[in-house]
């Protein structure tokens, strides 16, 4: 998909797939084009060129049929204050074709998974900002849909929220829900998705499993062995290790790299103490997506 | 449509939740109307009857004029008497005015030397004394003439008096005519209430159109933009809050002026019509508007600019057309004008083809400034 706004590129040939169940990540920081790459595939915009298909089908922002596929919970809130959530969640089912008993059965059911049965009847605009941003997700859950759309969904909101919100998109994914998640947010991006595509400036500049993402760069794990004794000697017999890469003695500790620490880890500490060192706290640092993204894009997730 | 007359049913509950729609598109026309209606009947409710007091010091054949309740004279005036009771009678409001035919008025008017025709007025009544005055004017003029007649003719003064008495019994050879719009001018109760209607439902109608705005800044035009429905029906649901608030507005103006207030709007079926015109020029050029602003203060200004200046224009505070020139030529491209002119010849008693002007020009530029919308209305409907 391509999209242009005026002189700036905001989208310059990103393509990925999502599977049924799949949740899908989106990383990058803001201004990367994830919000642009979202409402092309929520036929909020049209594409300049490309094209979004959902469960086959054609998406456009005239495709009625394909829109009924997607639940779309946007970055801002979308709510109507002083409307109540059951009459918010009401109204947007409607939209959706859920009428009548189904309405209300539905609308039921979605006041539970997103914690608001009691409040229901309260107009939205007494929420907190948690309860409100969990009102905001539930109305793209409305009609079950099979991609859930998710932009940014924990943006300003509370630890608590925000924890609550990730256990809700994780049950989604449990229940066979295809979910597209943009996020700035590593930590969110490596917790929720099964796949995650790294966006740059309107650029995909890679996508795959966490593992794979952070194997494509060679990257090894950080052993941090805190320990007393002779620690020189300890660091030169572990660098004999196979696994080890390199090791170097800091200020109390033995620093290692390491490919596949949790495999030699028992070789190390046996190595370690037969070459005299006490070792009193052990640390494994994995190399992580923002590690990843540093090294594919050249600046950090929050430039 | 089902999803049109969806957000329409949703915009209706939430302007009814914030009782903005209610307080603009009833309470404050109402209001208005009422204390418009009300200040200016205090100053035109009915005709005002003079009462001018005549003091006729010259007992000859001149005075005959005033005696004269026939075409051309300005009916009997009360004889006070004497000049001390006349004064005293204007002093204490007995009388707005009272005029004095001195002695040798008529022998003045047959030639003789020229006398003086005082009127005793009120300071504190002036439209009493100017309308003594005026009728001292015409009796002088009408003196005037009788006096150049009688040169004329040189006629000895039995001629004269003759003359005199025949000028004063004879009938105008040129009447003018009942020059009076009012047969065809409403009521300040109704007039207010007409305009205050209109003028409101400008303001009435931007919720519908105008809350594309308020929707995009609150980010559920986005949503709205992501459910399996056509853009078009998103615009039809706004369009659709402005006609039934514009039109609830409206009727509810008449029906309460009409029972409360006791304003007469005239045929209800042309009053229908010329409501129903009203409220589709003011959503087209309210949506036009609303097209030409990026954001929702933005929107909020221009149309209540554009809002006051048509109102203002139109004649909803004062009839500005009849100031002539170039304000009655903008005062024609108003909805205001043409629907308060619909108004005034139906509630005159004219049949229902008095409207179709009127109904014809609302259509019009709901037409005009409807298409320009139309052109301009996609830069709304986008996220």
């Amino acid at each position: 998909m391509r999209k242009r706004f005026g002189e700036i590129e905001a989208v310059r040939g990103v393509n990925f797939e999502i599977a049924q169940g799949e949740s899908y990540g989106l990383l990058g920081p803001n201004g990367a084009g994830k919000t642009t790459t979202i409402s092309i595939v929520a036929g909020l915009l049209a594409a300049d060129a490309g094209e979004a298909r959902v469960e086959g089908k054609l998406l456009t922002t005239k495709s009625v049929a394909a829109k009924s596929a997607i639940g779309f919970v946007p970055q801002d809130l979308a709510i109507y204050p002083d409307l109540t959530a059951r009459e918010n969640l009401s109204f947007f089912a409607r939209l959706y074709g859920i009428s009548g008993k189904r309405n209300r059965a539905r609308v039921n059911e979605v006041l539970k998974i997103i914690g608001l049965e009691e409040r229901a009847g309260d107009q939205a605009k007494t929420y907190s900002g948690g309860m409100k941003r969990r009102l905001n997700i539930g109305i793209g859950l409305l009609h079950s849909p099979s991609l859930l759309i998710l932009d940014e969904p924990t943006v300003g909101v509370d630890p608590q929220s925000r924890n609550a919100i990730l256990e809700s998109v994780e049950q989604l994914g449990e229940q066979g829900m295809a979910v597209l998640y943009t996020t700035h947010y590593m930590e969110e991006a490596e917790r929720l998705c099964d796949r995650v595509g790294i966006i740059d400036r309107g650029e995909l500049k890679a996508e795959g499993t966490r593992t794979e993402l952070v194997s494509l760069l060679g990257e090894h794990d950080k052993v941090h062995l805190a320990g007393s004794g002779s620690l020189e000697a300890a660091a030169q017999a572990c660098a004999r290790i196979g696994a080890v890469h390199a090791a170097s003695v800091g200020d109390g500790s033995i620093e290692l790299l390491v490919e596949g620490a949790s495999a030699v880890l028992p070789e190390i500490l046996t190595t370690a103490s037969g070459a005299g060192v006490s070792v009193h706290g052990v640390e494994v640092e994995e190399p992580n997506l923002e590690a990843v993204f540093l090294h594919l894009t050249g600046r950090a997730l929050r430039d | 449509m089902r999803t049109a007359f969806l957000i329409t049913a949703k915009d209706l509950r939430q302007r009814l939740r914030d009782r903005s729609a209610f307080l603009v598109a009833v309470i404050a026309p109402l209001a208005l109307a009422a204390a418009l209606g009300a200040t200016i009947s205090g100053f035109s409710a009915g005709s005002k009857a003079y009462q001018i007091g005549l003091v006729n010091l010259d007992y000859g054949p001149a005075a005959s004029w005033f005696s004269n309740a026939g075409e051309g004279g300005p009916g009997a005036l009360r004889d006070t008497g004497n000049e001390t009771v006349a004064r005293s009678e204007v002093k204490s409001g007995e009388l707005d005015a009272a005029i004095v035919l001195p002695p040798g008025l008529s022998a003045a008017s047959m030639g003789g030397p020229p006398v003086r025709l005082d009127v005793i007025g009120d300071p504190k009544n002036s439209i009493g004394t100017l309308v003594a005055r005026s009728i001292a004017d015409s009796y002088a003029s009408y003196l005037h003439t009788i006096s150049i007649a009688s040169r004329a003719l040189h006629a000895d003064s039995a001629a004269t008096i003759r003359i005199a008495t025949d000028v004063a019994a004879a009938k105008p050879a040129i009447v003018v005519g009942d020059t009076s719009t009012t047969r065809n001018n409403l009521d300040p109760k109704t007039y207010y209430a007409a305009a205050m209607a209109v003028f409101f439902v400008f303001f009435a109608v931007q919720f519908g159109i105008s809350s594309l705005l308020d929707e995009r800044r609150d980010g559920t035009l986005a949503r709205l933009l992501a459910a399996p429905i056509p853009r078009r029906s998103i615009l039809g649901g706004k369009v659709l809050t402005s006609l039934a608030l514009g039109l609830t507005s409206m009727t509810v103006l008449a029906l309460t002026t009409r029972f409360a207030l006791g304003a007469h709007w005239g045929n209800p079926v042309g009053v229908a019509v010329l409501i129903v015109c009203a409220v589709l020029a003011a959503i087209s050029v309210t949506a036009f508007v609303t097209t030409l602003a990026k954001t929702h203060e933005q929107a909020n200004a221009w149309l209540s600019i554009v809002s006051v200046v048509l109102g203002m224009l139109g004649g909803s505070f004062f009839p500005v057309a009849q100031a002539g020139g170039v304000l009655a030529i903008l005062s024609k491209g108003t909805p205001h004008a043409w629907f308060l002119s619909g108004l005034q010849d139906l509630s005159s008693g004219g049949a229902l083809s008095v409207i179709v002007e009127p109904s014809l020009v609302l259509l019009g530029i709901a037409a005009v400034c409807g298409a320009l919308a139309l052109v301009r209305v996609r830069k709304l409907i986008e996220p």
